[in-house]
Parts: C-alpha cells; structure tokens; sequence
C-alpha cells in the first residue's frame, strides 16, 4: 500500500502526465518534506475527495433517516487508502458515496467499464466489476494486489476503446 | 548526568505566564538546530550515531532530508534530482510520541500527541528543552569521538503546532471571531456568507529577540481520524549569539517564552476556557 497522503497522491497523480519517465526513475522521488511529524492536509490543497470523504465522518446516526449509524474513521480511513491506491494507479478521480449501513461506495468508470469498491461497515472491502451485462462481483484483500489487478483491468477498458 | 537545573528566571515564566490546561489543544512541539554540514559525515555515522542512543530510541525511520529553512508549510511538496543518496534520519521512542531527527546539518526533536493522555501530560517546555539538551550533548559528544568537529549553528526553531477541532467553540469559519482574538466578527453589510476555508499566514520581526515569528491558521483534515481541525502553528526561527551551547538554549527559552506569549495572546478566553488547567486533578 503506499503512504497514507492524499496531498501526495493527488500531486503524484497530476504529475504523472508531465514527469512519466522522471517519476519511473529510482533516483526521483516526490514526498512531503517538512520536519514535523503529526499528519494533516491543509485544506487548501487536500483534493475534493479527501474534503467529502472527511464531510462524511461528521454525519450524525441516522443521517439517512433510515437508522444508519456514524460511518466510522475506520471505515473512512480504508476508503481513502483505496483512493490514494488508485491515484498512484492513474485511475481517474472517483464518485464517492456513503452507504446505507455505514459503509462508503467508490466508482470508476472507463469507457464501457465500471468498478464499484464498496468499504462495508464492519471494514471489509466488496468489489463489482461490469462490462455491458457482464458482471462480476468478490472480496478485496487490501493487503494483496487484487486492486492493482482491477484497476488493470479497468484502464485497458480505454485501450480496448481506443484500439476499436 | 545531561540534565542540569533550570535557571530560575526559565521556572518562574513557567509558573507565572505560560497558560495551563487541562485539555491543550497542542499535537504537536518541535525544537530544532541547524548547522553548516558537519564534514565528513557519512551514511554509517547514522548507524554509529544510533548505537549511543537505541535504547531511548529503539525503532527508526529513513525521509528525505530538510534542504530548505526547518518550519516549512505542511504539505510543502519536494521534487528533486539527486546525485547521491541523501538522508534523514528519524529516531523514535518507544512511546512513538518522541522523535530525534537528524540529518547532516541538522538536529531535530519532536513531541507529538498520541492518545489523548498524551494531552493530557503533554510535555511542559522545561521537560521538552531538557531532552533537547540531551540529545544536542550526546551528539556533540559522537562528533568529538569520531573526528568530527564542532557543529557551526545556523539557525534554530521552536514551532508549537495546535489543532482546534470543530464542533466545539467553533462549527463554522464564521466563528473564527470566537476562537482568535485579531479576527473581527462577521457583519451582514459585507453581504458574503461565511468562507469555505481559511489560510492565514503573519510573519513578525523581533530582532531584539534574534528571531522570526511565523503564525499560520489553516483549516485542515487530520490524518489519524480524519476530523477537520483549525491548525495554529506558531513557529520561532532565528540565530542563537554564537553556536555554544548556552546560547543555543538561551535562544530556545526566549523563543519559547515568545510563541506562548503569542498563543496567549492571540486566543480568546472563550476558547482558552475549554482547554483550561485543573492543578486539583494533579495531572498536569
């Protein structure tokens, strides 16, 4: 997984475009360099994502008049780290939504291709993956690169549509 | 055998002026040195340097090192083409609230909150300045030891780093007034709504004092939970009289009394309020 820093993902992931061969080299590295400790991103540069996903943790119980409780940090944080995952993928900035229960839906789509990872309450992580009418639904293990493997498989969606 | 007694002028500034509380909204309390590069420092030195102090710092972390003036912004981003690999070094209690860091031309000790009994016994500066005090000798001595020289001092920084969450004196950034002391309350002739964020930088000169003044109020998404807090950062930066050791703490200590002076002065009692002392309770 890489480093719990939406600020760095959101820079690294608008830098990629202009810096693709400097950022692949070993010798370059972009990071956060200050000489504190305690993390925090200034909401001036923290991406809209960031900003919503952290709206979401002061919603009060029964935010969606339905019994729902509190979503918690847990929950949020895991959800952040698969975004931050996926802006150091390239994948494109996702739509963000809680979900009833307490958990957090993320949505990609590219071309014809749609990925839906949903952060359940009690801090499992579900994916769909559809083309058309096909489906295809399963567990993320956030520890393995079963992500890396669906963001794959979403981006050459763009390719597939380019290529046709 | 590094702690010496506090001059007497430094402990009754801390029983008279500086503010207690029972709740203090601090996470966060750096004190810095920085040196011209210590020549012939090298990779293994950090191993070395390590061995002298592992059993007061038992786990370590490797960063880029500082290269701009110690006190810069949070999020400050870096991109750099390197000709060799350059370190810092980060050495951490077992607490993880204590950190040493240390790069070629510069020492740092930092003090983060943890827990929220962390807050609650947060380090007074006199505690902070004696571990500084510490650390700065143990280096001196490993430099004596290896041939090293003398650090020549630069410049040196206190930085108190506070987060004022929401939900309690302040909901909204039209509540700033409550909060902050220099912040005028909203009026309806402006006919603007309440700001969306806040980022407010001051910088003050006081050469008398041999040092800078930064202040910085930034709205912010706390990292560890996720909560939007109003950050103030108070951040002291100039040069001691000469790179002895005396004068290095005499310049923390007016740097210090400079920035809880600032703090104070700069909050409202309304705010101070929530966070204030209870020397009944005996933690603090």
């Amino acid at each position: 997984m890489v480093p719990f820093d939406p600020y760095f993902a959101m820079t690294r992931h608008d830098l990629r475009g202009r810096f693709a061969t400097m950022l692949e080299a070993p010798a370059v590295a972009v990071q956060t360099v200050n000489d504190r400790w305690v993390e925090s991103t200034p909401s001036s540069v923290a991406p809209a994502w960031y900003r919503e996903l952290a709206n979401f943790g002061e919603m009060e119980e029964n935010w969606d008049g339905y019994g729902s409780p509190r979503i918690s940090v847990d929950v949020l944080k895991t959800a952040c780290q698969i975004v931050i995952e996926s802006q150091c993928l390239n994948l494109p900035t996702p739509h963000i939504s809680p979900t009833t229960g307490g958990g957090v839906n993320i949505e990609w789509a590219i071309a014809d291709r749609e990925l839906e990872v949903e952060v359940m309450p009690n801090g499992e992580v579900e994916y769909l993956r559809s083309e058309g009418e096909e489906m295809h639904d399963g567990s993320l293990n956030l520890e393995g690169d079963g992500f890396q493997g669906l963001a794959g498989w979403l981006k050459s969606g763009s390719e597939q549509a380019a290529a046709a | 055998m590094y702690e010496r007694a506090l001059p007497q002028r430094r402990m009754t500034i801390e029983q008279n002026i500086l503010p207690e509380f029972w709740n203090p909204p601090i996470i966060e309390a750096v004190l810095g040195v920085e040196f011209q590069p210590v020549a012939g420092w090298g990779v293994p030195h950090f191993g070395l340097f390590w061995q002298e102090i592992r059993a007061d710092y038992p786990s370590f972390d490797v960063k880029l090192p500082l290269r701009n003036a110690p006190g810069g912004l949070a999020g400050e981003i870096g991109l750099a083409v390197v000709e060799r690999p350059e370190v810092r070094c980060w050495f951490i209690d077992e607490s993880q609230s204590r950190l040493l860091q240390l790069q070629d031309d510069r020492l740092v000790i930092n003090w983060r909150k943890v827990r929220q009994e962390d807050a609650e016994r947060y380090p007074k500066y006199t505690a902070s300045r004696q571990i500084f005090e510490r650390e700065w000798q143990r280096y001196h001595e490993f430099l004596k030891r290896e041939g090293l020289g003398v650090p020549a001092v630069r410049a040196c920084e206190v930085s108190y780093i506070n987060h004022i969450e929401k939900g309690g004196v302040w909901r909204t950034f039209g509540d700033l007034h409550k909060v902050f002391t220099h912040w005028a309350p909203p009026t309806t002739e402006t006919g603007l709504p309440s700001p969306d964020g806040v980022a407010v930088n001051m910088v003050y000169s006081l050469p008398k004092e041999r040092l800078n003044l930064k202040l910085e109020i930034a709205t912010a998404i706390r990292h560890a939970d996720m909560k939007e807090v109003l950050q103030f950062t108070l951040t002291a930066r100039g040069g001691p009289e000469s790179s002895a050791t005396e004068a290095v703490l005499n310049w923390l200590d007016r740097a210090h009394d400079v920035v809880a002076g600032a703090f104070k002065q700069l909050t409202t009692d309304q705010v101070r309020e929530t966070w204030r002392g209870r020397r009944e309770h005996g933690t603090i």
